[in-house]
């Protein structure tokens, strides 16, 4: 027996309710949760009623409020099933940013000693400064846009966090807030400047995938 | 799962061998072709098998395709080109895994 569209919506709305508003999640388990229901209705020949309460039993443990502090902050607090995938994805996101920052930090500071490469990088400066303003103005407006859109995805909040910690400093570092590559002596705080510029230009990248992974979603939603 | 600390690390590979075999799967039925090969004995909650899908799909060795099919939206995943080839490197070290269990706990029966 195959639920009508009121009963689909009335799974959607207990979705809703419990803070389960992430499209690309949503979708997902109001399929799962139909499929169960349609199942529980043909078998055990439960009404409606009956199998959406013994289904949402089921789920009670996925749907309840939950946060990860370290990886996501207090402020987001949502069902565990989406916090889980949240995690995921940011802990995924960070140690990769970490890892290529070490990497390319370490790469740099060995190429530095060269008096080739310092010229090449005094040359490159305005050339970086000039990408990060171009992509901080283009995140900035797929911001405003994404802002308006109606569809929510776990990927647009990850682009949302990762855009408002990346921007401000990408501003900066496009006005040559760090002008590290001029700098002639190699102290700390240089190395924090080239860590800096990498990090964040790092998070505008990872920024953009999440975007692009977004809009890969809402394409393949206005396909059907 | 049932028997959850054996299985977990398996987890993974079940999907991608079920989806090796049937082409594109969501998540229900995923659920539903372990329960009934393995006649009820493995079940996979959705606390199991969402994070293990997602995770799959981040790495790029799972895609994912939607249909609207009797009134709502469905998910389909199946294996992409790097998937497949990956299914075929965890199934060669599931058998071994399996091998050597085999071995440690019924030497007699050994192969």
């Amino acid at each position: 027996m195959k639920l009508s569209p009121s009963q689909i919506d009335y799974i959607e709305h207990t979705l809703v309710k419990n803070d389960l508003n992430f499209d690309d999640l949503k979708f997902e388990l109001i399929d799962h949760i139909a499929s169960e229901i349609e199942m529980k209705m043909a078998i055990d020949e439960m009404s409606f009623t009956t199998a959406f309460y013994s289904v949402f039993e089921n789920w009670k443990e996925q749907l309840r409020p939950s946060q990860n502090t370290v990886f996501l902050g207090r402020n987001l607090v949502a069902p565990k099933i989406v916090i889980d995938r949240l995690s995921f994805l940011k802990k995924r996101e960070l140690l990769t940013g970490f890892g290529f920052c070490f990497i390319v930090t370490l790469l740099f500071y060995g190429m530095n000693t060269t008096n080739i490469f310092r010229s090449f990088l005094q040359n490159i400066e305005p050339i970086i400064q000039k990408v990060f303003l171009l992509t901080s103005i283009l995140l900035t407006i797929f911001k405003i846009i994404l802002y308006k859109s109606e569809l929510r995805t776990t990927y647009s909040v990850l682009f949302n966090k990762s855009f408002f910690l990346a921007i401000p400093f990408c501003v900066i570092i496009s006005l040559g807030g760090f002008s590290f590559f001029r700098t002639e002596s190699i102290d700390n705080l240089r190395m924090s400047a080239v860590s800096a510029t990498i990090f964040y230009g790092f998070f505008l990248f990872s920024s953009s995938r999440f975007l692009y992974q977004h809009y890969q979603f809402v394409k393949k939603i206005k396909r059907v | 799962m049932k028997n959850s600390q054996l299985y977990k690390g398996s987890l993974n590979t079940i999907i991608m061998k079920l989806l090796e075999e049937n082409g594109k799967m969501y998540g229900y039925e995923i659920t539903q072709k372990v329960k009934a090969i393995t006649q009820g004995e493995l079940t996979i909650t959705e606390g199991a098998l969402y994070p293990a899908l997602h995770k799959l799909e981040a790495e790029g060795l799972l895609d994912v395709e939607i249909e609207k099919v009797d009134n709502r939206m469905r998910k389909y995943y199946k294996l992409t080109e790097k998937g497949t080839t990956e299914t075929v490197n965890r199934l060669a070290e599931l058998e071994d895994f399996i091998r050597n269990m085999q071995s440690l706990v019924n030497p007699k029966l050994a192969i």
